[in-house]
C-alpha cells in the first residue's frame, strides 16, 4: 500500500510540474464561464442578425433566455472538454514507454498493477476536479442571472456525464496498454467512441450504450427520468471495470 | 444588452485568459528545448491561438518531457 501511495504522490507531483493541472483547471474555468456567457449574448446576437434573417424570410420574436439555455450550452460544450482531456491525458503511459522511465521503477519491485491503478486514480481525480469546477462555475452564474429551480435533476444529470468521463478514462488506460504512442491511444479512444456513436443510431440498443449518458440534458427538462438511465449506467460501469481489468492483464504481460 | 450585463462575464474571462496566456508564455520562455518547433513558433502559436487552443497545442505538442 505504501508503494502505491508513493507512486500516486509522484504522479500528482508530475501533473503539477508538467503544467497539465494548471492548464486543465484554467480551461475548465473558461468553459464554465463561456456557457452562461453564450446564453446571455444569444438574444443580442439574434438582434444583430435579424436583418439578414428577415431577408431570408425568418422573423424573430423575443427570445427567452433562462437557466435552461445556459445548461444546454453546458451539455454542448462538455464533449469538447472531454476531447481536450483525452488529448492531454493520452500520453500518461505512452510517454513513459518512450522514455523508458517505467523500467527502473518496475525492476525495483513495484508491482505492475499498482502502476495502472495509480494512473487511473490520478486521472479520475483530475477529471473530478475539472468537471465539477466547470459545473460549479456555470451553476453560480445561473444562480446569479436566472433561476436554477426551473431545471430538475441538475446535479444528477451532470453526474451522468461525469460517469461518461470515467468510461473514457478506462478506455485511455486500455488504449495505453495496447498501443505504444499517444496517437495510438487517441485513435483507440476516438475509434471506440465513434463505434458506440454509430451504434447509438439504432433505436433498439440506444438506451443501453454509454453514449446515452451524454443525452442526460433531457433529464433537466423532465422529458426523461433518472430510472431511464439505469441500464446504460450499469453497462458503463461494467465496461469501465472490464477495460481497467483487461488493461491490468495486458500490462502484466507487456514487454518494455 | 448593457455593459453591466456583460461585465460579470468579461472580467473573469479576461483574468482567466490572461492567466493562461501568462502561464504558457512563462513556460515557453523558461525552457530552452521543445519537442518540436522553436521558441518563436510557439510564442506566435500561443498568441494567435485564440483563448485556449494555442496553449493546449503547446502543452501537447511542444512541451519537452523531462
Amino acid at each position: 500500500m505504501k508503494s502505491l501511495y508513493a507512486f500516486v504522490k509522484k504522479e500528482s507531483l508530475e501533473l503539477i510540474r508538467s503544467g497539465k493541472l494548471v492548464l486543465l483547471v484554467i480551461i475548465s474555468c473558461l468553459f464554465g464561464i463561456m456557457n452562461p456567457f453564450i446564453a446571455k449574448i444569444t438574444p443580442w446576437l439574434m438582434e444583430m442578425m435579424s436583418d439578414q434573417l428577415a431577408e431570408s424570410g425568418m422573423s424573430i420574436t423575443t427570445i427567452k433566455v433562462d437557466a435552461i439555455t445556459s445548461w444546454t450550452q453546458f451539455y454542448k460544450n462538455v464533449p469538447l472538454l472531454l476531447i481536450i482531456f483525452v488529448i492531454i491525458m493520452s500520453g500518461i503511459l505512452t510517454n513513459e514507454y518512450q522514455k523508458g522511465t517505467l523500467i527502473n521503477i518496475l525492476t525495483k519491485g513495484l508491482e505492475r498493477w499498482k502502476v495502472i491503478i495509480a494512473k487511473a486514480m490520478i486521472m479520475i481525480g483530475l477529471w473530478t476536479i475539472c468537471y465539477w469546477l466547470c459545473f460549479v462555475v456555470t451553476y453560480l452564474y445561473n444562480l446569479y442571472f436566472w433561476d436554477n429551480q426551473i431545471v430538475s435533476h441538475m446535479v444528477l444529470g451532470a453526474s451522468y456525464v461525469y460517469l461518461f468521463g470515467i468510461w473514457l478514462i478506462a478506455l485511455i488506460l486500455l488504449g495505453s496498454t495496447l498501443f505504444r504512442t499517444s496517437y495510438g491511444v487517441i485513435g483507440f479512444v476516438g475509434g471506440v467512441f465513434m463505434i458506440v456513436y454509430i451504434l447509438s443510431m439504432v433505436p433498439q440498443i440506444q438506451e443501453y450504450l454509454p453514449s446515452q449518458l451524454l443525452n442526460s440534458m433531457s433529464l433537466l427538462l423532465s422529458t426523461t427520468y433518472p430510472s431511464d438511465y439505469l441500464a446504460t449506467i450499469l453497462i458503463t460501469l461494467l465496461t469501465s471495470i472490464m477495460s481497467i481489468g483487461l488493461s491490468l492483464v495486458i500490462f502484466n504481460k507487456k514487454a518494455f | 444588452m448593457t455593459l453591466k450585463d456583460i461585465l460579470p462575464f468579461l472580467i473573469p474571462l479576461i483574468i482567466v485568459e490572461f492567466a493562461l496566456l501568462a502561464y504558457t508564455l512563462h513556460h515557453i520562455l523558461t525552457h530552452q528545448h521543445y519537442k518540436r518547433g522553436n521558441r518563436v513558433l510557439w510564442i506566435i502559436v500561443t498568441l494567435v491561438g485564440m483563448e485556449f487552443i494555442g496553449p493546449v497545442l503547446y502543452f501537447v505538442l511542444g512541451k519537452e518531457d523531462n
